[in-house]
């Protein structure tokens, strides 16, 4: 008789396990509605990428860990720092994870005979918004342990590379601070073996093209891109636009800021990239400035933005400075970065209620790979000093973006984050890394249960009626 | 919500059926009519701390309500805003432009010769719904359940009611969905919440009119069926010139979190339709999870104003103050001292107009 009522009631009773599968369930389910109930062919492709890695499993639950570190309960490690409203809500990047770093070059195009001069920069402000300082830190540290602990590198393994970071980071906003800084975003082959991994083949691949040849091809009417006849088995591949697609790519196009003499060549649709947004639609656009050879033909990627993850706040503190997804995707990169051109080909466009980001698609901007820094820490390619170093040049590039911030009252940031410090350096290091354990343990229990989830509930979460 | 329409529903002979409960069994109900009940309030506000957007004007209420009576049958509808795409969102319609929301679309029956009334649709939560007519203030702030998220404003499903002669006592058993009016059913099971409600000194005013309520639901939430069981109860004590309730509700799970047992307590005293100036005053303790004493809540509201035009009239003009105060386990970011306190300060002017028009011949 219990059991039946229970069953009718649907209150099955639920260990702290299944609980927790139950709350992270419905909480990825809210968080994909969107897409869900547009594509949920390409939704399941983002759930399997997420099962297939913990680190993709990261990526994809931004909202989650928000959603997490917000709820009240004794389960959650208090801090002692964010004493000052104002550094408590300021432009953040929101998840400034490794794979989210990654080299822009702002010369466009390259002067003949000068050497590409990249800059490491965040390029992705998918996140970006308001609120503590403390959550990026946190964030970026939560991805270094995913991608590390995905490497074997075991907690003691982990620890000195996660200090690194967190000193790196606290140095240098103390540094910004005092008007001193250390950090330079410029990129220099052979600088760091680390971000070799990412320079050396931006570096050899822009310069000889490899990208534009290697997705296009020249024809007589144009460069035209070579598109799949379908998806390959991950759900990666570049297909060719509808005329739906076309026209509504065409319209973003014309109010896009375009550089002179800017003429398409040819415009296809990209899938299987990113993981947190990979059913938002992208566009790639063959294009040039009006010569009729090769030589100033390029790319642009157009991805639709969506509203970033809620970050935590009082309820009633409102965020500024932003008119809409358009305006907050140029803005927060123009503030953020060390130049406001970093990438010259940025831009916004909307199209009804679906809003766009303009990117130059080339190989000199590439992100970071969690897996080739994996692989060369399992190869031994990369050592603990160097891992140690590269983690602490991170730690600093992001307390440069923090030094850029600016709170909500469009004050700099850099001296609120400071005072909130308040010099209490071994304190803010022992309590992030001990933090990033925390979040860590949690985020891989999560992972497993996801995994479980899915097999449970199938690949869409057991959300199939809630979509079109 | 009776407020605005109890004149002219007694010159009606005719009237919307209580909310949530049933006719007293016995009762005549008399001829046909329509009625409208239409709400706004508008707020200037200053919050502490000023960070960011820290002051403005707010949309502080909108509800419009219509319904038709016809003999034993009533076809209610409600409807609120909601700024499209949320209150941080930026994808909305027309930017984030104010959206009306179906918060009722119920149809009841009432039979009084048993005392019964059975409803369904879109219909409002049985607890809420005893609690909030009697704060009668949601323009200025929600109830507990609906202020701490314990509990949704109306819910898709339907309700049987029995109430006593005279009014003394109602029971309400209601099944609905369990995922709120915002929500599409996401499992397979229902809530089912049951409501008692004694009014010791039925129908005839007193000076001092107690009343007891409580409930109990059994519900769950979300795909994972997570438990969403609340539990509560109230003593409301009325007078045409001062209101008084205290209330306490319990959970066992929250917005699908089955990790989370809140428990909320609430006590407020307001002036009532007598009184010839309008006064709030109300203290609530909640926890998200009741077993740490750190994961509180605490909120103070006092306000006060007058009535306009006239000393009864249906508009009012308050000045007003809410803190909310949280604990260590309770901020936004664990510990953060920043995100341990807001004070709001309010001036709000609001509005509420209830019609009755009578239609069709007598029964």
């Amino acid at each position: 008789m219990t059991w039946w009522l229970g069953a009718w009631l649907g209150c099955v009773d639920l260990g702290s396990d299944a609980g927790r599968t139950a709350w992270l369930t419905d909480a990825l389910v809210d968080d994909n509605r969107p897409w869900l109930s547009r594509d949920p062919t390409l939704l399941g492709t983002k759930y399997e990428e997420m099962s297939e890695d913990p680190y993709d499993f990261m990526r994809g639950t931004t909202s989650v860990f928000y959603r997490d570190l917000e709820r009240a309960g004794s389960d959650r490690a208090p801090t002692v720092f964010l004493r000052r409203p104002a550094a408590a809500l300021m432009l953040i990047v929101g998840d400034p994870h490794p794979e989210n770093v990654g080299t822009l070059l702002p010369d466009d195009p390259v002067p003949p005979d000068a050497a590409p001069e990249l800059l490491l920069e965040i390029n992705d402000f998918d996140a970006a918004g308001f609120g503590p300082y403390l959550l990026d830190v946190r964030r970026a540290l939560l991805g270094l342990a995913t991608l590390l602990d995905g490497a074997g590198c075991g907690a003691d393994c982990r620890e000195p590379i996660l200090e690194a970071e967190v000193e790196g980071w606290f140095d240098e906003i103390s540094a910004i601070d005092a008007g001193e800084p250390t950090f330079s975003a410029a990129l220099v082959e052979g600088g760091d073996p680390v971000l070799d991994l990412l320079v050396r083949p931006a570096l050899a691949e822009g310069r000889l093209g490899l990208l534009l040849d290697d997705t296009t091809t020249e024809t007589a009417g144009g460069r035209r891109f070579r598109t799949d006849h379908q998806l390959d088995d991950d759900g990666d591949g570049i297909l060719p636009a509808t005329a739906r697609e076309r026209a509504q790519a065409l319209r973003l196009l014309d109010r896009y800021d375009a550089p002179d003499g800017f003429r398409v060549h040819d415009i296809a649709r990209r899938y299987g990239v990113g993981i947190a947004s990979l059913p938002a639609v992208r566009y790639v656009v063959a294009w040039d400035r009006g010569d009729d050879g090769p030589e100033d033909d390029a790319l642009l990627q157009l991805r639709e933005v969506v509203d970033p993850p809620a970050l935590p706040s009082l309820p009633r503190w409102t965020p500024t400075l932003f008119d809409g997804n358009d305006h907050r995707s140029v803005a927060a990169a123009e503030i953020l970065w060390s130049r406001p051109d970093a990438d010259p080909r940025l831009g916004s466009v909307t199209d009804g209620p679906v809003t766009f980001k303009v990117q130059t698609w080339s190989s000199y901007a590439t992100s970071q790979d969690h897996d080739r820094i994996a692989d060369a820490i399992r190869d031994e390619e990369v050592d603990e000093s160097a891992l140690v170093g590269w983690s602490a040049h991170l730690g600093r590039q992001l307390a440069a973006v923090h030094g850029r911030s600016v709170t909500a009252d469009l004050a700099p940031a850099a001296p609120e984050i400071a005072l909130d410090l308040g010099g209490r350096r071994e304190r803010f290091v022992r309590e992030r890394t001990d933090e990033v354990e925390r979040d860590l343990r949690r985020l891989l229990a999560d992972h497993r249960r996801f995994e479980d989830a899915l097999d449970a509930l199938g690949p869409l979460l057991g959300a199939d009626e809630l979509g079109p | 919500m009776m407020l605005g329409w109890t004149a002219a529903a007694l010159a009606a002979d005719c009237g919307p059926a209580p909310l949530v409960v049933a006719e007293p069994l016995g009762a005549g109900i008399d001829g046909d009519c329509a009625f409208v009940d239409i709400e706004a309030a508008g707020r200037l506000y200053r919050e502490v701390p000023t960070v960011g957007v820290s002051g403005g004007v707010q949309l502080a209420r909108a509800r419009t309500e219509l319904g038709l009576r016809v003999r034993d049958v009533q076809v209610r509808m409600a409807g609120t805003v909601a700024r499209s795409g949320g209150e941080q969102g930026y994808v909305g319609i027309e930017g984030e432009s104010y959206v009306p929301v179906v918060q009722i679309a119920e149809v009841r029956y009432d039979l009084p010769t048993l005392g019964l009334a059975v409803a369904a649709g879109l219909t409002d939560d049985p607890w809420v719904m005893t609690i909030e007519p009697a704060w009668a203030h949601p323009e200025t702030l929600l109830p507990l359940a609906t202020d701490q998220r314990y509990l949704d404003r109306s819910d898709t499903g339907g309700f049987l009611s029995w109430t006593s002669p005279r009014a003394l006592v109602s029971a309400t058993v209601a099944v609905t969905s369990g995922e709120g009016a915002a929500r599409r059913e996401r499992n397979d099971g229902v809530n089912v919440t049951g409501v008692v409600h004694v009014r010791p000194s039925g129908p005839e005013p007193t000076d001092v009119t107690p009343e007891i309520a409580l409930f109990a639901r059994a519900g769950s939430r979300g795909i994972g069926a997570a438990p969403d069981h609340r539990a509560g109860g109230a003593v409301i004590v009325r007078h045409p010139r001062i209101v008084g309730a205290a209330e306490v509700v319990v959970g066992w799970g929250l917005e699908s979190d089955p990790s989370r047992r809140p428990l909320g307590v609430s006590g407020w005293v307001r002036t009532g339709d007598e009184a010839p100036f309008v006064a709030l005053g109300r203290l609530d303790v909640a926890r998200d999870d009741r077993s740490s004493a750190d994961a509180e809540e605490t909120l103070m509201l006092l306000a006060g104003g007058i009535r306009l035009p006239w000393s009864d009239g249906p508009l009012s003009a308050v000045v007003g103050w809410e803190r909310r105060r949280y604990g260590v386990d309770a901020r936004p970011v664990a510990g953060g001292a920043s995100l341990a306190a807001s004070d709001t300060g309010f001036v709000q002017l609001s509005a509420r107009i209830g019609r009755i028009a009578p239609f069709g011949s007598e029964p």
